[in-house]
């Protein structure tokens, strides 16, 4: 192979797949604290149950070359009791509203503006804090059965 | 759908450097607040507590006092005495049977009394108690106004209510002319 | 370079490129876990007040009527009840009563009040259809004497208590 061949071609080949495994790499999120359980045990005569509080959760993702967000949704059958989700903290981006989570709900912002890279670091992390919530008039597990949500958490370009 | 374990690594030191500037969201400003609420509410709260009991108590005190009531069922009556018996030389008494006497005690040995407020009469008054309810109590004989004293009507009067008709008898002598009085008969349950 | 060196240096950068595309393809915009939400039979009951005096002191007595009564209605019950099928009773811990105490559950905001009742040692119904729902109620005693009973006092313990209907 001639010499300006090696010296050219094959850089710019290399930079090329490094971007795209970069690229792609990027849109990476990961969940951490595994699957979770609240549980509501308490009432008050005359009120509500006591919500319980979760903060066991939290999201690890990466920069992207463009300005991105985390969503949320979930997937629950015969959903009975409340359950919400708000970013407590974030390293990156901006926390958004807490979110009620219902089942067959659209992909709802969690997480706004997670910067473009470069500069600073390419990873990033929030806090998740769910809040579970149930009336006297929706009942109880025992004679309805749990809610079990599959919440999903997306990254993707704002 | 897992990092490699370099990326993890690496995530997991940039996340030690960026808890150092975590941004916390606005939000979640009052959560402090609402867990502290909750944790009181969950903690020390004995409504909470009671919140897991089916059942509820209270202590209810009956009081009954001793009660002694008495009533009459006419305020005022009126005795005529118009008609005279000739061969005997003597004013015909009148009588008036219209006034009841009520009464109700859950005391014991109670008795009633009744007295007049007129201390020298100027003609007479007597009266007797008839048709009393049974175990309501033991009648006297007729009783005479004729001073201020209070007097035994009734007696033998525990744990009841009572109905009496009141029969009132006015007469007069000759000699005591015409004229009109007036008497505040008062009846008392008392004793015991 | 030769071309045995450029051939060696593809193989290198293709499996290079292998392994980045393998590193590319296990990283995912997406991820979940399931969240579950479970709710304990929770059963709350509580009056406002934990005692109440009824006297019968004279008002209202007439004479010649044999029966007095007083009443009160200071205290109101609390519930909230997450399980289906409920009722609330009540019942005295008082054996041997002097006098009568009966008990009526007024304007609840949930369920239906029952019929007035005598106080005794056997629960009666107080509430009815109070199932998964949370409300409050008047509680209504009235305290009931006949001249024949004498004087004294009743100390009732009442309990209300919430149970399958």
């Amino acid at each position: 192979m001639p010499r300006f061949l090696h010296s050219r071609i094959v850089p710019i080949i290399l930079l090329l797949f490094l971007g795209t495994v970069e690229e792609l790499a990027s849109q990476s999120i990961t969940l951490q604290g595994g699957n979770q359980t609240l549980g509501i045990t308490t009432g008050l005569a005359g009120s509500e149950p006591v919500a319980v509080i979760n903060t066991a959760s939290s999201i690890d993702f990466t920069k992207a070359n463009v300005i991105q967000k985390v969503t949320v949704q979930t997937s629950c059958l015969g959903q009975r009791f409340g359950l919400k989700v708000v970013v407590t903290s974030t390293t990156l981006g901006t926390p958004a509203a807490e979110v009620t989570l219902t089942n067959g709900m659209p992909a709802t912002d969690l997480v706004t503006g997670v910067p473009k890279r470069p500069p600073g670091p390419n990873n990033g992390s929030c806090s998740l804090l769910y809040t579970a919530s149930a009336t006297f008039a929706q009942g109880n597990s025992a004679e309805l059965g749990n809610d079990v949500h599959t919440v999903t958490y997306t990254i993707l370009a704002q | 759908m897992r990092c490699s374990r370099a990326g993890r690594m690496l995530a997991r030191d940039f996340i030690t450097e960026g808890m150092k500037t975590m941004k916390p969201n606005p939000i979640l400003k009052r959560i402090p607040a609402v867990l502290l609420l909750a944790l009181l509410l969950g903690v020390m709260s004995p409504r909470t507590i009671e919140a897991q009991v089916v059942s509820a108590r209270q202590i209810i005190t009956l009081e009954v006092h001793e009660l002694n009531v008495i009533d009459v069922n006419m305020e005022a009556l009126t005795l005529t005495i118009h008609e005279a018996d000739v061969r005997a030389g003597v004013p015909l008494p009148a009588i008036n049977s219209d006034g009841a006497l009520f009464w109700m005690t859950n005391g014991e040995n109670k008795k009633i009394t009744v007295a007049s407020n007129n201390a020298a009469p100027r003609f007479t008054l007597k009266l007797l108690a008839v048709d009393i309810q049974q175990s309501a109590g033991v009648l006297l004989p007729e009783i005479s106004l004729n001073d201020a004293q209070t007097k035994d009507f009734i007696v033998g009067v525990s744990r009841t209510t009572g109905r009496c008709q009141i029969r009132y008898t006015a007469s007069t002598q000759i000699s005591a002319g015409v004229g009109r009085e007036t008497y505040i008969i008062t009846y008392t349950i008392t004793g015991g | 370079m030769t071309l045995h060196s450029c051939i060696r240096l593809l193989i290198v950068l293709l499996l290079f490129c292998s392994l980045s595309r393998v590193e590319t393809t296990q990283a995912q915009p997406t991820d979940n876990h399931t969240v579950t939400v479970t709710v304990a039979t929770i059963t709350a009951l509580q009056v406002s007040s934990g005692s109440v005096n009824l006297s019968i002191t004279g008002a209202g007595v007439v004479a010649g009527q044999d029966l007095m009564t007083t009443v009160d209605e200071s205290t109101n019950l609390v519930w909230g009840i997450n399980s289906a099928n409920r009722k609330i009773t009540a019942q005295t811990g008082l054996v041997a009563q002097n006098f009568t105490v009966r008990v009526l559950a007024i304007s609840p905001t949930q369920g239906s009040a029952a019929s007035e009742v005598t106080l005794t040692t056997a629960a009666a119904d107080f509430l009815l259809n109070v199932g998964r729902s949370s409300g409050s109620c008047g509680i209504r005693y009235t305290g009931l004497a006949l001249a024949s009973q004498g004087t004294g006092s009743d100390s009732h313990t009442i309990t209300f208590t919430v149970t399958t209907q």
